[in-house]
């Protein structure tokens, strides 16, 4: 186990290799690529992203999946060679929760997805193409509008 | 930063592979067609700036507890 100074949660503990390096780092957080990726006991739903270096550097995560059941990631040639994803299997994807004033108003960013590749735990931050999704997604509002049709 | 004029219907090529072409002219707006290759990815530049933006705001997170508490709550329902 390796101890981690965080923000709101103090010094925790957290289990060796839970490191993560960004390859393409978090847009506006350029100086920061180190991160320990802690996924949540309770609520099971959620993942802490917290920075390495910087402890007041950290984000909550979701599966969209969890919430957003036909959510597509789609990721170019460019970002899996960034990544050396050689198995799809090896891809775990999140995206970054933002949590208003009315937390039931809590919405997750699909626009600019993380990828990771738990093979290497190489990761970055993407930029989805599909038109329909956006950084705000309710992860308690209907979303049957976004459904993409493959094609 | 390199200018050029273009008037519509003319083109810039960039790179030999690259085509940029202006296919109309409004005096507020202009309507711009791109031809790449498959993997060159193209993005309005307020994108980034849309994402960069979120990132800051998901920055500033709640706590926990409160997320616990609001599973639960929609647990129930």
């Amino acid at each position: 186990m390796v101890k981690v100074k965080t923000r709101e949660h103090g010094e925790i503990q957290i289990p060796e290799n839970s490191e993560i390096v960004f390859k393409k780092a978090i847009f506006g957080f350029e100086h920061i690529t180190e991160y320990y990726l802690i996924p949540l006991e309770e609520p099971e739903q959620f993942t802490l992203l917290q920075s390495k270096d910087d402890e007041n550097v950290s984000f909550m995560l979701t599966r969209p999946r969890l919430f957003l059941s036909d959510y597509v990631l789609d990721i170019d040639d460019k970002d899996a060679e960034l990544l050396e994803i050689e198995s799809h299997d090896d891809v775990i994807d999140y995206a970054i929760i933002t949590i208003p004033e009315k937390i039931e108003d809590i919405t997750m960013n699909i626009l600019g997805p993380l990828v990771i590749n738990t093979k290497n735990r190489y990761a970055i931050q993407s930029v989805s193409n599909c038109p329909l999704y956006s950084t705000k997604c309710g992860l308690f509002q209907k979303n049957e509008e976004l459904v993409v049709e493959e094609s | 930063m390199l200018v050029l004029s273009r008037k519509e219907n003319e083109s810039i090529i960039i790179n030999n592979e690259i085509e940029i072409k202006i296919i109309h002219i409004k005096p507020d707006q202009v309507k711009i067609g791109i031809v790449a290759p498959k993997e060159v990815r193209i993005f309005r530049q307020e994108i980034f700036e849309e994402i960069m933006k979120e990132n800051q705001k998901a920055q500033q997170a709640g706590s926990i507890s409160d997320l616990k508490e609001l599973m639960k709550k929609k647990d129930k329902k």
